[in-house]
């Protein structure tokens, strides 16, 4: 019994207990090739110019990104909008370090099915003509695939119980909702409108029956987000080398416009805390966070 | 009749399925070799569970080596073997595995362990397997794959192999053919053979066949629940069998 | 006319009759909008994406697989079998202890039974953070009080005469005890323990939630993109490694192995429950649990949740339930009676192996490409998916079955199908039925990952609140869940008893 709990230790101890390693994150919202390349890229990239040990550990859901967060078993997290704010909810003392350029003025898009003849609309107030529709989210914790979409239909006085069945549908990622709704199994449906163009232009059979409803106005989207503690842990002013080495991201550099491909952006701006309150009460008005 | 083995006072038993037996009293002396007679569902079966305690009378009192069975510890009630009528082996054990469970009684949980894991030593239960008429080649076959017969054996050479003071059999000679029986019966009655295997010298056999009363000192006749008769082998009369059948 | 009699080879029979309302609902809701994509997805099948960088994720996701999948697979039928003998009958007739604490035992299980493999996982990780134990031990953790079931339920099936025998040669208690169960409990681990393997292989696949979640982590990301090749390739890779431990696992014949073999395979047990106890107390106690920051509010419990809606879920997640337990008890012995012949059962087996290899999740995606999100979709998702694993058990168990009586049947000019049933199946019903009851918690958890996409039952509710963090909403579903499986259990004793 002694033995094998010394031979634990001394296993786990490494993984867990060593200060010196930089453990990254992220939200999956991408399929594994995209989100191993991407991250490994930039972990490399990370350890290079820190000159400290980075590893990505993958996580395969929001709440695990956000617990893992919360339990120090992440330092460094690619988190959503929702999720980053949960995230910090949870753990006093975290740091936004910085978001993409587009993440600024993020959008999601409306989708029909093309049966239904409904025709784009260029104001909010069209929205009402989903009413008694079938209607699907993405993932529960998608800000771009649930919480911004939710948050403009209530707007127009769009309640979840106002959708057919008194329900809506959560379809667990982007590509799921353009396929639901473009087999007829969902009449309409919301997403992030990057994998929305993406889909247009890359799978055109998906998108055949679908049509674009409405764009929605601006919001921030996705963010970096670290832990507190980190100059305590690696050395005085490692947050500001850390934030300014994201931000000196140059797509004129051979090795970063690889990075900043793979995160489909031209660089990485900067971020407050303050940018995503309007995400946080949106949130606290719907209940995800309480 | 000083020191009685096993006794029964005003036993009666009564279950859903009516197997009942109605106020009997039954002693049980050292040395005794009881052939138990009478008809299918007379309360043979039944008697016999109570005598080895499996099962408790709803009245009357059962007492071993003159002490209330629940007061018995494990070594006092090991001293008696049961053959049932049913053999009640276990299946998906080899024959030897089976023979060996009867030695549980006396050895360790280590031995109850390596008798499953087949590497325990077989010698003492081949050697009973042997004196009951069972040939080599079925001692480590498993028990779904041998006879009728050669299973009543291999029940017979577990309850021999327990090496008790008190047999009790509930017609173990069903599915032997009739010289198997009779040297079966040789074998369960007579105390000192020349095998050297001890035999319990207080036998207690149900048995339909007539024809294999020799050897027995006292017989017992039952019928629905009570015993109509308990006397000594030389004075059984015919009319005694033709109350019970 | 006669009295329908209830005997347990028609009670796999009688849930044929969910497919009415079943078929119904899921007629007038068809469409064949998604064809295409349908298409896309069979294609891929035979097509799967395969380079080399992919070959490399998928060996390195596989040998995560094969190390989880095993390690939790072995703790868990060592430990199910011996909670399965702490709750059986036996052990409390042998050892004379009050009955009360088999059922408080029994409770406690089935509580633990309820709860999903992935929610183990996530409820784990708010204390220990992630860590690749929990992967283990969240897999763990149902599956021993899983084995548990039904080990004790077989071991309940011994005949109570044989008991009786061998303890009337009065050894010590502990060896009667290992007497009487070392038999049965190598027949079904035989049975059983090698088919769990699959099970644990396939729970991988599902519950890839951590960092080192093995192949279920790429299956849930391929899929979550529709990357339907990607998808595929881990899928066979997945279906590879299943053919290949189960293979292996048969060679592995206990019964005709050497002594020398067996007693370092008892002592290899012995030394591996030793460890894994050790470990996990290692992992209790030296640990530093995380404080659950959420811990306060608790127990604060908002009443408002318990409301209408509630209860409408939660009677949705009753009739989902109930419908895909009945397809699932009654698909395999209807269809192997009608597919009666070599090819037939050729492709029986060919179709459950793939309705077990692609989880439920992508399964109701596809059904909704062509229908409209319904119970009955989901419940026919969750049936099909449990009828082909219900289906694998019943046709080893038939072919491991003597068919002496088939023979017997056959010989008086029975037809082949006649003689089927009633020489094979009637014999082998009453364990099918046991077996099927355990699935039927199986299928209460697995609500909870699957009502999702239509939105039915309790498993939207759970993720919603298990996303927003809101931890009392969490603990009441879950007890619901427990509720729900623990009544299951008691109506299911109740046709047991009434049974015999």
């Amino acid at each position: 019994m002694i033995f094998s709990s010394l031979f634990f230790s001394t296993l786990y101890s490494p993984l867990n207990a060593n200060p010196k390693f930089l453990k990254i994150g992220a939200i999956p919202d991408q399929n594994q090739e995209v989100l191993d390349k991407r991250f490994n890229l930039f972990s490399k990239e990370l350890s290079k110019s820190l000159d400290v040990k980075v590893k990505y550990i993958p996580v395969i859901n929001y709440i695990a990104a956000v617990t893992g967060f919360r339990t120090n078993d992440l330092d460094l997290v690619w988190f959503g909008g929702l999720s980053g704010v949960q995230a910090r909810l949870q753990t006093p003392n975290a740091i936004v370090i910085a978001q993409r350029d587009i993440d600024k003025e993020f959008k999601s898009v409306f989708i029909v099915n093309k049966k239904l003849k409904l025709d784009s609309i260029s104001n909010k107030n069209g929205l009402k003509k989903l009413k008694n529709l079938k209607f699907t989210f993405g993932s529960e914790n998608s800000t771009s695939g649930r919480l911004m979409p939710e948050y403009f239909l209530n707007n127009v006085g769009i309640k979840i119980k106002d959708f057919k069945g008194k329900r809506v549908g959560f379809s667990g990622s982007h590509d799921a909702t353009i396929a639901l709704v473009n087999s007829g199994a969902f009449d309409a449906g919301a997403l992030n409108k990057q994998v929305w163009e993406n889909n247009l232009k890359n799978n055109p059979k998906r998108t055949n029956n679908v049509n674009l409803f409405w764009i929605t106005p601006n919001y921030v989207d996705y963010h970096w987000v670290s832990q507190g503690n980190l100059d305590n842990r690696f050395r005085k002013g490692f947050t500001k080398e850390l934030k300014s080495t994201i931000l000196n991201l140059d797509i004129k550099n051979t090795e970063h416009k690889k990075i900043l491909d793979m995160f489909n952006a031209k660089k990485f701006i900067e971020a407050e805390s303050s940018d995503y309150k309007n995400i946080e009460a949106i949130a606290r008005k719907l209940k995800k966070i309480r | 009749m000083n020191n009685p083995l096993l006794e029964l006072k005003e036993v009666s038993y009564k279950n859903k399925n009516n197997f009942t037996l109605n106020k009997v009293s039954l002693r049980i002396n050292s040395g005794e070799k009881i052939a138990l007679l009478g008809k299918s569902g007379a309360g043979k079966t039944t008697l016999i569970s109570i005598l080895n305690g499996t099962i408790r009378p709803n009245k009357g009192s059962v007492k071993l080596f003159n002490t209330e069975f629940d007061k018995l510890n494990l070594y006092q009630k090991s001293k008696i073997s049961t053959i049932w009528q049913d053999l009640r082996l276990i299946e998906d054990l080899s024959a030897e595995q089976n023979v060996n469970c009867g030695l549980l009684g006396k050895q360790s949980i280590l031995f109850a362990f390596k008798n499953l894991l087949n590497i325990s030593s077989f010698n003492k239960a081949h050697q009973y397997m042997q004196v009951c008429n069972l040939k080599k080649s079925i001692f480590s076959k498993n028990i779904r794959k041998i006879s009728g017969g050669q299973k009543q054996r291999v029940a017979i050479a577990r309850s021999l192999i327990q090496e008790s003071d008190i047999l009790l059999a509930d017609e173990p000679f069903n599915n032997l053919d009739p010289k198997l029986a009779s040297n079966i019966k040789n074998l369960l009655l007579i105390t000192k053979n020349k095998n050297k295997i001890k035999v319990p010298c207080t036998t207690l056999i149900s048995l339909h066949r007539l024809d294999l009363l020799d050897g027995f000192n006292r017989i017992i006749g039952m019928k629905n629940g009570e015993i109509l008769f308990d006397l000594e082998k030389t004075k059984l009369k015919k009319f005694h069998l033709n109350k019970i059948y | 006319m006669n009295k329908l009699k209830l005997n347990p080879s028609s009670i796999t029979f009688l849930p044929i009759l969910v497919c009415i309302p079943l078929a119904y609902e899921l007629f007038i809701n068809f469409h064949i909008g998604g064809i295409e994509l349908f298409k896309e997805f069979i294609i891929s099948a035979l097509n799967p994406r395969i380079n080399n960088e992919i070959i490399f994720t998928l060996v390195k996701r596989l040998n995560e697989t094969i190390f989880i999948a095993f390690s939790s697979w072995l703790v868990s039928i060592i430990f199910g079998v011996i909670f399965g003998i702490f709750s059986s009958e036996i052990f409390y007739k042998i050892l004379n202890l009050p009955i009360f604490l088999k059922r408080f035992l029994n409770l406690f299980l089935t509580f633990i039974r309820s709860i999903h493999e992935v929610i183990w996982g996530l409820i784990l990780m708010q204390i220990y953070g992630i860590n690749f134990s929990i992967g283990i031990i969240a897999i763990c953790i149902p599956y021993v009080a899983i084995n548990a079931k039904v080990f004790s339920e077989q071991i309940e099936n011994i005949n109570p005469k044989t008991i009786e025998s061998i303890k009337q040669i009065n050894g010590i208690k502990s060896s009667t005890l290992i007497t009487l169960l070392w038999a049965p409990v190598i027949e079904i681990f035989k049975n059983f323990g090698l088919y769990r393997l699959e099970c644990a292989i396939r729970s991988t696949a599902v519950l890839g939630l951590f960092g080192v979640g093995g192949i279920g982590t790429s299956i849930f990301l391929s899929f979550q993109t529709l990357n339907f090749r990607e998808l595929w390739t881990y899928l066979w890779g997945l279906a590879f490694l299943i053919i290949i431990s189960k293979e292996l696992l048969k060679k592995l014949n206990l019964s005709k192995t050497s002594k020398k073999f067996l007693t370092s395979f008892v002592i290899a047990l012995f030394c591996i429950s030793l460890f894994s106890l050790s470990f996990f107390f290692y992992f209790i106690f030296n640990k530093n649990a995380i404080p659950f920051n959420s811990i306060n509010n608790l127990w604060i419990l908002n009443f408002n949740f318990i409301s209408y809606d509630f209860l409408k879920l939660l009677l949705e997640t009753i009739v989902l339930c109930l419908l895909s337990t009945g397809i699932a008890i009654s698909f395999p012995p209807i269809f192997i009676l009608i597919l009666n012949n070599k090819i037939g059962i050729t492709i029986i087996r060919i179709i459950s192996f793939l309705f077990r290899l692609i989880p439920p999740p992508v399964l109701i995606l596809i059904l909704l490409m062509f229908n409209d999100p319904s119970i009955s979709l989901a419940a026919i998702t969750l049936g099909l998916h449990n009828a082909a694993i219900t289906s694998k058990l019943l046709l080893s168990n038939l072919h491991n079955q003597d068919n002496k009586q088939y023979i017997a049947m056959k010989s008086l000019g029975v037809a082949k199908r006649s003689s089927w049933l009633f020489g094979l199946f009637v014999i082998q019903a009453n364990s099918y039925l046991a077996y099927c009851a355990y699935r039927s918690d199986i299928i209460i958890r697995e609500t909870a990952i699957l009502g999702v996409i239509g939105s039915v039952g309790l498993g939207w509710q759970l993720q919603e609140s298990l996303s927003s963090f809101a931890w009392e909403e969490v603990i009441v579903i879950l007890f619901t869940y427990s509720s729900i499986a623990i009544i299951g259990e008691l109506i299911n004793g109740k046709i047991k008893s009434n049974l015999t």
